[in-house]
C-alpha cells in the first residue's frame, strides 16, 4: 500500500485505499496516470463514489474504465483559514475546485 | 450532561428515576447505559442513536424518542446532546498538534490530502454552487448572521451577548473559506442540553400537578436524505441543495400545516449559506426570491416576516450542535423566549443543512393539536 505523497504538503495524510480494496483500482490507476471510475457492464451506468454495487441496476462488481481527465468546474472555494497543523505555515490562500467529469465513450 | 438532564427533569416536574428512554445523535459520547446507571433509573427501555449527518440529527433524535413513546416502547425519554471539544477533539481542527495519521482512506482520502479538512471547507463548495445557480447575494448570507447576532443581544445566556455585530464588521471580517466569512461560520464551544419527552396525556397531568410552564407538543417531524444526496465524495446529483426537500414535505404532511402558517423558525446554521437553502426548501420562498426575502429586518422578532434563530443559534447563542434551537422552539411555544415572535403557537426547527440525513421538528401549543 504505497502512498501518493509527492504533490502534497508535508504532514498531511496521504490517500490510500481501504483495506477492503474497493478503491484500490482508483488509487492504483492514479499512480499510472490513469483516472479510473466505475461503469456497470450491465446497464452502462457511470458511478463515482465507488461501491460494490451499481446504484442503477444493482448488479455487483461494476467494471472499471478509464475516464477522460477533462471536465467542468462545478464549484470552487478559496481557503484562508488552515485547519491542520501542517498548513499553518503553508501559503494561504489555496483554492479547491469541484470538478464535473465529462462522460465520453 | 447529567446536569442538563436533571435540569430538564426539574423543569418538567419529573423524577429522574422515571426516565426509561434515551435518544441522541452524532455518536454522542454519553452512553445511555452509563447515564441510566448514573441516574439510578428504575429501568432502561429505549436507547436510540440517529446515524449520520452530525448536527443534522438534532431533530431526528427528538423524533426517535417520540416514536418510542408513540409505539409504547418507553414512557419518558430524555433527548440530549453534550460536547466537550476541548478534551475530545474539535470539529474545526483536524489531525491534532502532531499532524495526525500518515495516511487516510475512505471518503476523506479524496479531500483531506488536498486541504478539504474541516466543515467550512466541505460546505463552502456547496454554498458557492448554490449562490451561482440562484444568484444568491452576499446580503442574504449577511442578513442571517445579523439576525442571529441581533437576537443574541437580548439573550443573556448567549456567548455573543454584549458583542453586537454590524454590517460593517461583517463585511470587514476575514474570509474563512470563500465565500464564507468569519460570521458566516458557527462558533465552537462546550455545553450540554436536554429535553424530556412524555405522552401528551402525561404532559397535561404534569403541568396540572406541578404548575410548571406549559408543555410543547410535537406536531410533526421527519428525517432523511434525498436521492443519493450522500453519494461521496461531493457526488450528490442535486448538489446545490440543503437536502431538505424530502423532510420538509414529510413534516408538513404529518403536521397538516404549511410554511405560510409558521411564524418563527430555528434553522441550523453550520454556515449561513446552508440556511438560505434550508428555508427555500421548506417553502418560505423560492431560491430566486432569496435576496428579497432575506433582509435583516424580515428575520427579526417580534414583527419580521419570519423571525429566525431567536436565541442566537449556533452563530451567536451557543454551539450545542443544533440542540440549542430545539430548546428555543420550546421557549417560543411557551412564550418564554428573550426574542418572542409575534406568532409562536407553532415553531419549526430545521436540523443540519447540507448533510445526510437532515431532520426537522415542528412544535406547537396544546391548542394547535
Amino acid at each position: 500500500m504505497s502512498a501518493l505523497t509527492s504533490q502534497l504538503p508535508p504532514g498531511l495524510p496521504a490517500p490510500v485505499h481501504e483495506t477492503d480494496d474497493l478503491s484500490k483500482p482508483f488509487w492504483g490507476g492514479l499512480r499510472e496516470q490513469r483516472l479510473c471510475v466505475q461503469r456497470c457492464s450491465h446497464c452502462q451506468n457511470w458511478q463515482f463514489g465507488l461501491e460494490w454495487i451499481c446504484h442503477h441496476c444493482r448488479a455487483f462488481d461494476p467494471a472499471w474504465v478509464d475516464a477522460v481527465p477533462r471536465g467542468l468546474i462545478h464549484s470552487w472555494e478559496r481557503v484562508w483559514h488552515p485547519s491542520h497543523a501542517s498548513l499553518k505555515h503553508h501559503d494561504q490562500p489555496f483554492a479547491h475546485a469541484l470538478w464535473q467529469g465529462q462522460v465520453l465513450p | 450532561m447529567l446536569k442538563a438532564i436533571l435540569a430538564a427533569c426539574a423543569d418538567a416536574g419529573v423524577d429522574a428515576r422515571d426516565i426509561d428512554g434515551f435518544a441522541s445523535y452524532s455518536n454522542d459520547r454519553s452512553d445511555p447505559v452509563r447515564l441510566a446507571a448514573a441516574l439510578g433509573t428504575h429501568r432502561l427501555r429505549s436507547s436510540t442513536m440517529q446515524w449520520g449527518g452530525g448536527g443534522g440529527g438534532c431533530c431526528a433524535a427528538a423524533a426517535n424518542g417520540a416514536a418510542a413513546i408513540h409505539a409504547g416502547m418507553a414512557e419518558c425519554v430524555v433527548v440530549y446532546r453534550g460536547l466537550a471539544q476541548g478534551q475530545f477533539g474539535r470539529f474545526g481542527q483536524v489531525g491534532g498538534a502532531a499532524g495526525g495519521d500518515a495516511t487516510v482512506s475512505g471518503d476523506m482520502a479524496y479531500q483531506m490530502p488536498y486541504g478539504v479538512l474541516a466543515p467550512p471547507q466541505k460546505f463552502a463548495l456547496c454554498v458557492q454552487r448554490t449562490m451561482h445557480e440562484h444568484g444568491i447575494a452576499r446580503s442574504a448570507l449577511r442578513a442571517i448572521a445579523m439576525a442571529s447576532n441581533h437576537h443574541a443581544q437580548a439573550n443573556p445566556r448567549a456567548v455573543m451577548h454584549g458583542k453586537p455585530l454590524t454590517e460593517e464588521r461583517y463585511d470587514a471580517s476575514r474570509s474563512i473559506v470563500e465565500p464564507l466569512k468569519l460570521y458566516d461560520c458557527c462558533m465552537e464551544n462546550d455545553d450540554a442540553a436536554a429535553v424530556l419527552l412524555v405522552s401528551a396525556e402525561r404532559a397535561r397531568g404534569l403541568v396540572r400537578t406541578s404548575q410548571k410552564d406549559p408543555a410543547a407538543y410535537i406536531l410533526g417531524a421527519a428525517s432523511g436524505a434525498d436521492h443519493r444526496y450522500g453519494a461521496s465524495p461531493h457526488n450528490a446529483p442535486h448538489y446545490a441543495s440543503a437536502n431538505c426537500s424530502g423532510v420538509a414535505a414529510d413534516l408538513y404532511r404529518m403536521a397538516g400545516l404549511g410554511p405560510s402558517e409558521l411564524g418563527v423558525v430555528q434553522s441550523y446554521e453550520n454556515f449561513t449559506g446552508g440556511v438560505v437553502m434550508a428555508l427555500a426548501e421548506h417553502g418560505f420562498f423560492k431560491p430566486e426570491e432569496a435576496n428579497a426575502f432575506l433582509t435583516t429586518g424580515n428575520l427579526l422578532a417580534p414583527d419580521g416576516l419570519l423571525p429566525l434563530n431567536t436565541s442566537g443559534g449556533n452563530l451567536a447563542e451557543c454551539y450545542m450542535h443544533g440542540f440549542e434551537r430545539v430548546l428555543e422552539a420550546v421557549r417560543q411555544v411557551r412564550g418564554t423566549s428573550t426574542s418572542q415572535a409575534r406568532r409562536s403557537d407553532v415553531a419549526l426547527v430545521i436540523g443540519g443543512p447540507m448533510v445526510a440525513p437532515a431532520s426537522n421538528l415542528l412544535l406547537g401549543t396544546e391548542s394547535t393539536l
